[in-house]
């Protein structure tokens, strides 16, 4: 499975290539200060340092835009955490746990926590990637329609596990996110809902939307309050307890192994990047833990899962990219450009031909996992300090700094104007009790679930059974599905009766 | 088994709930207008039905109450006539309302008065709305972070952001 | 009417701008070496026009085709100019968004439009109601055209044309056939099938959103056949075989596969197809006449550079195809796909 030979020539690249090593620290932090800002994405950051990748050598300027996305697989958790408004959607699901513990004053240790997996996911699954690229590139090329869409009914049927107070209410979230999803040019090339504007043909964009549905419900409401943590004598900022949620961290590894095995092989599909994978660990971890009501209250297992789970996605992604030469979203369709910007054609052959080149970009991110922990601390010591700035302050700025990056992105008003829709469509939300996490999973998995759902009616030529009778790795994703949705309820049904039939005696 | 208090219609929800019915019906009537094909509708049609009828369910449960069989439930409805929007902080609906009033504003302005200036027009306006009474700190607040992003998206951003002067001022320094 | 403060001062906002893109931090931090030639500040001697950075805009995002060709061109073009030369990717709705973004900008020469004008402008004018049309640019060049390649899974149930058209027309309704919605390809099968006289459900159309799904489908043996742009399909050549192509004559690159006519020899059937992408460098139709000094030194520098061995040979590592067709045979070109394409119109609405 190692190629001793490609490993050897690897060490010896990265031994002489300096200008590699000095750009990994300024990447990881760009990466972890502009995650931070929420509404500006690693795609953002990427595309904007992407004409400066030219002046580099191509491994230099691969290793740059993985240390960029390193560094904002783990930014994108400090807003998630302090403000409840995630950098991106890859932190949604840890605002869920991540908030709740800053209101509690418990923000030192979230942060630490968030850090601490996110390290730990990003080096696992980069090690998982060094023995086993080809097998995860072989396995993503075994996934057809099918497949992906029960990965894709999997992570809806988180809806059903983020519910409000009202089961009801929060399935109306859901469905309705998918329905907003589905606004623009269908994948028969319908035009819906769009009102004759050519903006909205490629849907509604997910990213200043989930802006608006998490900022409004939180900024809009903080709008009575003077400080994020109400109580002062809990508004510090403690290095200690940061460290101690590190350590916290490592007293769950199945957390972090689940979410690290979740990102290295799912993250690695098209379509499927940091927000799904985000959401399905933490999904996961809930519905597996003996007290599932405790998550969304500040359960620590609750942050650990999600940035385990957002932080490997990358190496999944990082396995398609350089394997396959297949974009999985738009931050691996920036390094895509770098690539052919260095006159290389990505694909199958890449991998035969620059191994050394693969196999260094990999042992970088160990070291990158490392840089992350001592910059993370930093940064987190500085940025935690969020919560002493009056929160008269902070709306504006949160505000507008979020739409400049929704700007920034888009490059015309639609992002900013989506957010502020959205703003409004979030508070009403929240207001009435309609989950707005459970909208947004419909939003970012409902245009997928139709488009698998379509061409797997269109590959099967209408339903045919003999199509789904010689597809075994479907079947087995299937009753992957059944158990996990049905498998606590059956156990719990079993014990009742187990326990009556035992009174009866 | 009944209700200890009577149940009162939450308006405000039923209006939400009839303007989320009205989106879906409308959306699901401009799809089935544009192409009523299976391949459109597979997927919308279904989810746009169940959506409907559990709104349709929601409605009829705050206009009516709930059974008083279903005793939980009967609880979680008591609790929502008594508390009705107890979610938000401290802030006033009115504040709430100026906040965002004042966020939707501020983006559709930004083509017309530029980003610099609706920058600082909204930073400032909102410290004032959420009670920062210091005119200094304000102004030099709304400024600062005026200057600094307009820096930013004139040197960082590859589309032109709408400016009112900040361009020019950049480019004769 | 209000006046937006954006075409006000869009002239000067695009100089400044322009200005700023040479002189970012980022840039400035890193620019060692100005290895690469004519990305340099403004020659001394620039006495006219150009006199500040020129942007191409590509309407469709990073690291497809059309990016890598403007990113390709680029370096060049600076260096016959002497002025920086900017890749601006502006992706959406089928290329319409970045070539309506396109059309709002001043047209005053300094930026220029990667784009493809067949087919993604017939389904920007007559499906998604662009506003624009064919007249309201100058397409300076069609410089790579690809063509529709079938191709087949290694180790799928078929390898060849022939065994597909077999089965097609043996088990119709049976064999699944994967396009890009939006594409030539969705055309060409329409058409190939029409030209059977079998009806549109005998293949199982799966539609992708982009090639490159597709062709990982391919890959995986998802499907029995697709057709898909044959150039950009290269890289996958491991995984794939080339059973056929659109065209009038075999492609090396694609082993020589037989073209689809050739096949369809014995059965005394001639299809019309048309190309997968035309990737065009175009500039505004009014550029000649309002400033036709700066229309004729963009034009002759971007031939030179097509006709450069050089720059040839550096196009050719990158499997970009660098054909000369200049302006009068490039729309006329695109105007015969347009009529295939018109031909078939009803192909547009079917299921």
């Amino acid at each position: 499975m190692i190629d001793w030979q490609a490993l050897q020539s690897s060490l010896h690249l990265l031994g002489s290539s300096y200008s590699a090593w000095l750009l990994t620290i300024p990447g990881i932090a760009l990466g972890m200060l502009g995650g931070a800002i929420p509404g500006v994405s690693s795609a953002l950051i990427l595309a904007i340092v992407l004409p400066a990748t030219l002046w580099m050598s191509l491994l230099s300027s691969l290793i740059f835009m993985t240390a960029i996305y390193t560094g904002a697989a783990f930014g994108v958790a400090i807003p998630a955490i302090l403000m409840g408004v995630p950098g991106s959607p890859a932190a949604v699901a840890t605002s869920f746990d991540g908030y709740p513990m800053t209101q509690r004053g418990e923000h030192n240790l979230a942060l630490g926590l968030a850090l601490a997996a996110s390290t730990l996911g990003h080096m696992g699954a980069y090690v998982i990637l060094f023995f086993g690229i080809g097998v995860i590139s072989h396995a993503v090329l075994k996934l057809g329609p099918l497949e992906m869409l029960l990965l894709m009914l999997w992570g809806l049927t988180l809806i059903a596990a983020l519910r409000g107070r009202y089961v009801t209410r929060s399935l109306v979230s859901g469905l309705i996110g998918i329905l907003i999803a589905t606004i623009g040019l269908s994948p028969r090339d319908v035009i819906r809902g769009t009102f004759d504007l050519p903006e909205l043909l490629d849907g509604v964009p997910v990213v200043p939307a989930m802006i608006g549905l998490f900022a409004a419900s939180e900024l809009f409401n903080l709008a009575g309050a003077s400080y994020l943590v109400s109580q002062s004598d809990l508004r510090t900022v403690r290095i200690r307890e940061i460290a101690r949620g590190m350590v916290d961290a490592l007293r769950h590894p199945i957390v972090i192994l689940r979410g690290l095995v979740i990102g290295a092989t799912i993250g690695g599909l098209p379509g499927v990047g940091a927000a799904v994978c985000n959401l399905v660990s933490y999904a996961e971890t809930r519905r597996g833990d003996k007290h599932p009501e405790s998550f969304g209250k500040g359960n620590p297992k609750g942050v650990i899962a999600a940035e385990s789970g957002n932080a490997s996605s990358e190496a999944g992604s990082m396995a398609t990219l350089l394997a396959l030469g297949i974009p999985g979203g738009a931050s691996s369709a920036v390094m895509l450009a770098a690539l052919s910007l260095h006159d290389v054609t990505s694909g199958p052959q890449f991998l035969d031909t620059s191994k050394d080149v693969v196999y260094a970009i990999i042992l970088n991110n160990f070291v990158q996992g490392a840089i992350m922990l001592a910059l993370g601390l930093g940064l987190i010591g500085l940025m935690a300090n969020i919560i002493r700035i009056p929160v008269r302050i902070l709306i504006p700025v949160i505000l507008v700094l979020a739409t400049f990056g929704s700007y920034g992105l888009s490059g015309n008003m639609a992002g900013p104007l989506t957010m502020v829709v959205f703003g409004l469509l979030g508070w009403l939300m929240q207001r009435h009790d309609y989950s707005v996490p459970a909208c947004v999973v419909g939003l970012i998995l409902g245009g997928k679930v139709e488009a698998n759902l379509l061409q797997t009616y269109q590959i099967s030529g209408g339903w045919q059974l003999s199509y789904f009778a010689g597809r075994p790795i479907a079947m087995v994703l299937l009753l992957l599905l059944l158990f996990s949705l049905f498998s606590r309820p059956i156990m719990q049904w079993w014990r009742r009766r187990r326990s009556a039939s035992a009174m009866a005696l | 088994m009944s209700r200890e208090r009577e149940h009162v219609p939450d308006w405000e929800h039923l209006l939400f709930a009839a303007l989320l019915l009205a989106f879906i019906v409308w959306y699901l009537w401009t799809a089935a207008a544009a192409s009523l094909t299976f391949s459109n509708l597979i997927l919308i049609a279904p989810v746009g039905a169940v959506a409907a009828g559990l709104l349709l369910y929601i409605a009829s449960v705050e206009i009516f109450g709930r059974m008083p069989a279903t005793s939980a439930s009967a609880v979680q409805a008591d609790s929502t006539a008594s508390t009705p929007h107890g979610r938000f902080r401290s802030g006033s609906l009115a504040t709430i309302a100026a906040l965002m009033g004042l966020f939707g504003a501020f983006v559709v302005t930004i083509p017309y008065i530029g980003f610099d200036v609706a920058t600082f027009l909204f930073v400032g306006a909102t410290l004032w709305l959420l009670g920062e009474r210091d005119i200094v700190v304000l102004l030099s607040l709304a400024l600062g972070i005026a200057v600094a992003l307009s820096l930013a998206a004139l040197t960082l951003l590859t589309f032109p952001m709408p400016m009112a002067v900040a361009r020019a001022v950049w480019s004769s320094l | 009417m209000t006046r937006r403060i954006t075409s006000k001062l869009n002239s000067t906002a695009e100089r400044e701008v322009g200005r700023l893109v040479a002189r970012r931090p980022f840039l400035r931090m890193l620019a060692g070496a100005a290895a690469m030639g004519g990305l340099s500040a403004r020659t001394a001697a620039a006495a006219s026009w150009p006199d500040h950075p020129i942007t191409i805009v590509v309407s469709t995002n990073a690291g497809g085709g059309y990016d890598t060709m403007a990113r390709n061109l680029a370096p060049a073009l600076s260096k016959e100019l002497g002025v920086p030369v900017n890749v601006l990717d502006k992706p959406g709705g089928a290329m319409l968004l970045g070539t309506k973004y396109f059309l709002s900008l001043p047209h005053d020469g300094n930026t220029l439009l990667v784009t493809g004008p067949s087919p993604y402008w017939y389904f920007d004018i007559n499906k998604f109601h662009a506003g624009y049309d064919l007249k309201d640019f100058n397409i300076l060049n069609v410089q790579w055209t690809d063509k529709t390649g079938v191709f087949v899974p290694k180790g799928g149930r078929f390898q060849s044309f022939r065994a597909i058209l077999d089965a097609i027309k043996a088990q119709p309704g049976t064999v699944s056939c994967g396009v890009v919605r939006d594409s030539g390809e969705f055309f060409n099968s329409g058409i190939l099938l029409k030209s059977l006289k079998l009806p549109l459900t005998a293949i199982r159309l799966v539609t992708y959103e982009a090639s490159a799904p597709l062709r990982t489908a391919l890959a995986g043996n998802q499907l029995d056949f697709g057709m898909v742009s044959a150039e950009a399909s290269l890289s996958m050549l491991s995984l794939i075989k080339p059973v056929a192509v659109f065209s009038d004559t075999p492609m090396e690159v694609l082993q020589n596969a037989p073209t689809v006519n050739n096949v369809l020899k014995p059965d005394g059937i001639t299809v019309d197809f048309v190309p997968s992408s035309m990737r065009a460098l175009v500039t505004y139709a009014d550029l000649k006449a309002k400033y036709p000094d700066r229309f004729a030194k963009l034009h002759d520098a971007y031939k030179k550079i097509i006709h450069d061995p050089e720059f040839i040979a550096k196009a050719k590592k990158q499997a970009i195809e660098t054909d000369w067709l200049g302006e009068k045979l490039s729309l006329e070109k695109i105007k015969a796909a347009y009529a295939i394409f018109d031909k078939y119109k009803a192909l547009l609405s079917a299921q």
